[in-house]
């Protein structure tokens, strides 16, 4: 009975004795056992024999027409491997904060050039006079002829009423009024003051006074 | 600029050496390097072409399949995790596209008596290579005739049983090797191994005589 397991269990271990993939000292006790079973001892002995002959079966060589087809395809794949190793990551700019202070100073730069431009541009606004002398002989408004009559008051009132200010009439826009057709209106904003052309006119409330003095003569 | 340092570095890096791991040349492979797989085409790409030829039996469909193993080694090369062994995950490609075309060739291939055999188009057919076919019954069997009946025994033998022996025999493996290309267990490939075995035997019965002695250890194959 135990010849019986014995033979079983060399059986199943004799593959791994053919292909010496057994520890040296259980391969030892094995072949040991194999003085037992002759049958066993033989079948192995063929095995061998067998595997001499396999060895002798000659290997074939590929076609290099097909080798060079795979070196092609895998050189493409590498490069394009390398590319995407070479990528810079996500975190890159902060390496490229390196050039933080080159460009900090180039913002200064423009800045002060920028601060320059307009405070030069704010002093040539005050050197130039708001108001220009009228000419000789050149009645201002104030000195304007009052019209004949006693109802110099009433001729103030149906006058034409002075243009209302650029904001009035930008808020009075503002408010929904119904745009005008035409050409786009220029910006109520006004970026430069220009220098007046023609002397300030007098206003409303000192006119009126002008004209309520004038009738009191 | 130090990026561009590293990448100058990288790329004179030292070639791939001969004695580099599999696993190693593949994760170099994977950076970039197409040396490193060039020097892995170079290891394999005979061994793998004799497996897929001994697997189908056909010269220009295991080039076919040669090509296309590696070139699914080279697409799915992101996804190769260097913990597994490199020649499983290459035999498991090269099996996996040996398997499909024998499906799809199974209904069509009817071998012919006339039909050649081997690697040689002009080789002896297969009713050369029935045993008793020799006029007087007594003419000796050389070396080649040995080959060529090992040789045709080794072709009868069931897919999977054929698979396992050559992955042994002719590839080297080890049993667990096999084991992780096939996807069953150590035990299963050791019992279908002592099947080939026995049928390759029994085959081979009529020229038990004219067999290598075997008298010593089987030396290894220096077959890499």
């Amino acid at each position: 009975m135990s010849t019986a397991r014995e033979r079983e269990a060399l059986e199943e271990r004799l593959v791994e004795l053919l292909y010496d993939e057994l520890p040296p000292d259980e391969a030892e006790a094995l072949r040991a056992q194999l003085a037992e079973h002759p049958d066993v001892a033989e079948r192995l002995a063929q095995w061998q024999a067998l595997r001499r002959a396999a060895a002798e079966v000659p290997e074939l060589e590929p076609d290099p027409q097909v080798h060079y087809d795979i070196l092609r395809a895998a050189r493409l794949a590498a490069d394009e491997a390398a590319g995407e190793a070479t990528k810079p990551p996500w975190w890159a700019f902060l390496v490229n904060l390196s050039f933080a202070p080159a460009l900090a100073a180039l913002g200064l730069v423009v800045l002060g050039a920028g601060m320059l431009l307009v405070l030069t541009r704010t002093y040539e606004d005050a050197a130039v006079p708001r108001q220009e002398a009228p000419a000789a002989g050149e009645p201002t408004a104030a000195q304007a002829p009052a019209p004949a009559g006693g109802d110099a008051l009433a001729a103030e009132k149906a006058a034409p009423a002075w243009p209302p200010r650029r904001r009035r009439r930008h808020r009075v826009a503002r408010q929904g009024a119904p745009r005008r057709a035409g050409p786009p209106r220029r910006s109520t904003i006004r970026t430069r003051r220009r220098p007046r052309a023609t002397a300030r006119r007098p206003t409303r409330s000192s006119a009126s006074w002008r004209a309520s003095r004038r009738l009191s003569r | 600029m130090l990026n561009l340092i590293l990448m100058a570095l990288r790329r004179r890096a030292a070639p791939p050496g001969d004695d580099d791991a599999d696993e190693v040349l593949m994760e170099r492979f994977r950076k970039g390097d197409a040396r490193a797989f060039e020097r892995l085409l170079e290891r394999h790409e005979k061994a793998v072409y004799n497996f897929i030829f001994r697997l189908v039996r056909d010269r220009e469909l295991a080039h076919d399949l040669l090509q296309e193993t590696f070139l699914r080694v080279v697409k799915n090369a992101k996804g190769y995790s260097p913990k597994a062994k490199f020649t499983t995950w290459l035999y498991t490609i090269a099996r996996n596209q040996g398997i499909d075309a024998l499906r799809r060739a199974k209904h069509r291939r009817h071998p012919s008596l006339d039909q050649a055999q081997g690697p040689d188009p002009d080789g002896r057919t297969l009713m050369d290579k029935l045993p008793g076919n020799s006029d007087d019954g007594f003419e000796r069997t050389d070396a080649s005739e040995i080959r060529v009946r090992v040789e045709a025994a080794i072709d009868r033998l069931s897919d999977e049983q054929r698979e396992v022996f050559v992955m042994r025999e002719f590839q080297q493996m080890p049993f667990k090797d096999i084991a992780g290309v096939v996807g069953v267990s150590e035990n299963t490939i050791k019992s279908r191994m002592r099947y080939a075995l026995e049928n390759l035997r029994l085959a081979l019965a009529d020229y038990a005589d004219d067999l290598p002695n075997a008298v010593d250890p089987v030396p290894a194959r220096s077959r890499a």
